[in-house]
């Protein structure tokens, strides 16, 4: 899974969003460092509907046009959570080695 | 609702992406642009420049999907597979019957690396069609170049010695080597739910080098005349036109029963009859020369019947092309997937 896709399924966790709503909402959760712009947020979400991860949600009209709001459905929840397990073991395996790493002082004997 | 510069700008970008795309997304991502910009609509006047390469990174990569995306294109896709698959077919009985023909040429005293060159072609794109058929497509890639290079390498030694006999057959035999060593290598890919079966295309390479083999090698023999004038009847034209017109008259039986939804075989046969078709109808005036002058003698029952026989492909091809339209259009430019992923549950 990318970056990007992981971070829109996990916008969508907090509940249906449009697509503007899920670029703010990525933007929060990565810190900043991951800024979609909009032909990268559809890409995403293409991808995402195309396999069952996301869905539409519900359509409604602002200011004249008909927003899209997209919600996650089960499976993509349970992508998702694989990902972050998976993550997450990566993340444990290289702390444990961090905690172990003495660097050599002096240089090469 | 009147629509600023900025918002005709950004739409002029999202035109590069493909026409179903456009439908599935371009509203929507028109209105997230526009929120994006917040009040800058009313002073923007184009999008950023991040904004349109994230547009044309993305048109790329749809219009590269695209291929197996859409119904429609992907019926385009199964054409070009199937068009290789007859041409590769018809090169197959192309190739046998030159290396049967050029047994009787040995008895002329043509050398013996014209046979061995024929022998090599014809054993590679027979290779070429069994590996296809099988739906081994890396091992058909390579042997369709190894034949193309083989068809090519004969063909300049028969011209170089003066042997190359017919010369239409030569120049349809690079032609299809082509074509065919351009599609294998660039447009096959493993498809396991769209291959035929092996032994149908097998049954038919058989069926075509029984029937056609004899044909050419009796060119090179002295027959009764009438026996002559059977063979001169069961041409390879004619035999093409009797295949095609019972493939063809399956396939459209096929579709009008509603058992096939993609028109691939019948856009793909669609060239194939009216070649033949016009072949035939050329033929139509030495058929009736000899009947009207005698010469050989073709019976006046020959001409009738090969020329019903030539209507009927005809008609057959021009019902093909009007049904694979008619199924052509009813398939969707949307891509399935995505358009049953934009239905909101319980509307």
């Amino acid at each position: 899974m990318t970056e990007p896709a992981f971070f829109v399924l996990t916008a969508l966790l907090g509940g249906p969003l449009h697509g503007y709503g899920i670029v703010g909402e990525v933007d929060g959760l990565s810190e900043g460092r991951v800024r979609l712009k909009i032909g990268s947020l559809y890409g995403v979400l293409d991808r995402l509907v195309a396999e069952g991860h996301v869905e539409l949600d519900r359509e409604e009209p602002y200011q004249g046009r008909l927003r899209r709001y997209y919600r996650i459905t089960g499976t993509g929840a349970a992508a998702l959570r694989a990902e972050a397990a998976r993550q997450a073991a990566n993340v444990r395996a290289a702390e444990r080695r961090i905690r172990a790493y003495q660097p050599r002082l002096g240089g090469t004997a | 609702m009147s629509t600023s510069l900025l918002e005709r700008r950004y739409r002029r970008v999202l035109r590069l992406l493909p026409v179903g795309y456009r439908q599935q997304w371009e509203e929507d991502m028109v209105a997230s642009f526009l929120a994006a910009y917040g009040s800058e609509p009313m002073t923007a006047s184009r999008p950023r420049l991040g904004e349109v390469a994230s547009v044309v990174t993305l048109a790329v990569r749809a219009r590269l999907l695209a291929l197996q995306a859409t119904p429609r294109a992907l019926a385009w896709y199964h054409t070009v597979r199937a068009l290789t698959l007859i041409s590769l077919l018809l090169q197959s009985f192309l190739v046998t019957s030159m290396f049967a023909f050029s047994f009787g040429e040995y008895a002329f005293g043509v050398p013996h690396y014209i046979i061995v060159s024929r022998a090599f072609t014809m054993l590679f794109v027979v290779a070429a069609f069994v590996a296809l058929a099988l739906d081994r497509v890396r091992a058909a890639r390579v042997i369709a170049v190894l034949a193309l290079v083989a068809t090519v390498a004969g063909l300049i030694a028969a011209i170089t010695i003066g042997t190359l006999n017919p010369p239409p057959l030569g120049a349809a035999e690079i032609i299809l080597g082509a074509w065919i060593a351009v599609t294998v290598v660039a447009v096959f890919s493993p498809a396991p739910g769209l291959r035929p079966s092996p032994t149908l295309w097998i049954v038919l390479y058989l069926a075509g080098v029984h029937l056609m083999a004899p044909v050419i090698i009796s060119s090179h023999t002295t027959l009764a005349n009438d026996a002559w004038t059977w063979m001169q009847f069961l041409n390879p034209v004619v035999l093409a036109s009797a295949g095609l017109s019972v493939t063809m008259g399956i396939a459209l039986s096929r579709a009008l029963r509603g058992r096939e939804r993609s028109p691939h075989w019948l856009l793909a046969l669609t060239p194939f009859g009216l070649l033949v078709g016009a072949m035939n109808l050329l033929a139509w005036p030495i058929g009736a020369r000899f009947v009207t002058i005698g010469g050989i003698g073709l019976p006046m029952a020959h001409v009738i019947l090969w020329c019903v026989s030539d209507v009927a492909l005809i008609g057959l091809t021009i019902a093909s092309a009007a049904v694979s339209v008619r199924l052509l259009r009813r398939l969707s430019t949307n891509r399935a997937a995505i358009a049953d992923g934009l239905e909101i549950p319980g509307h």
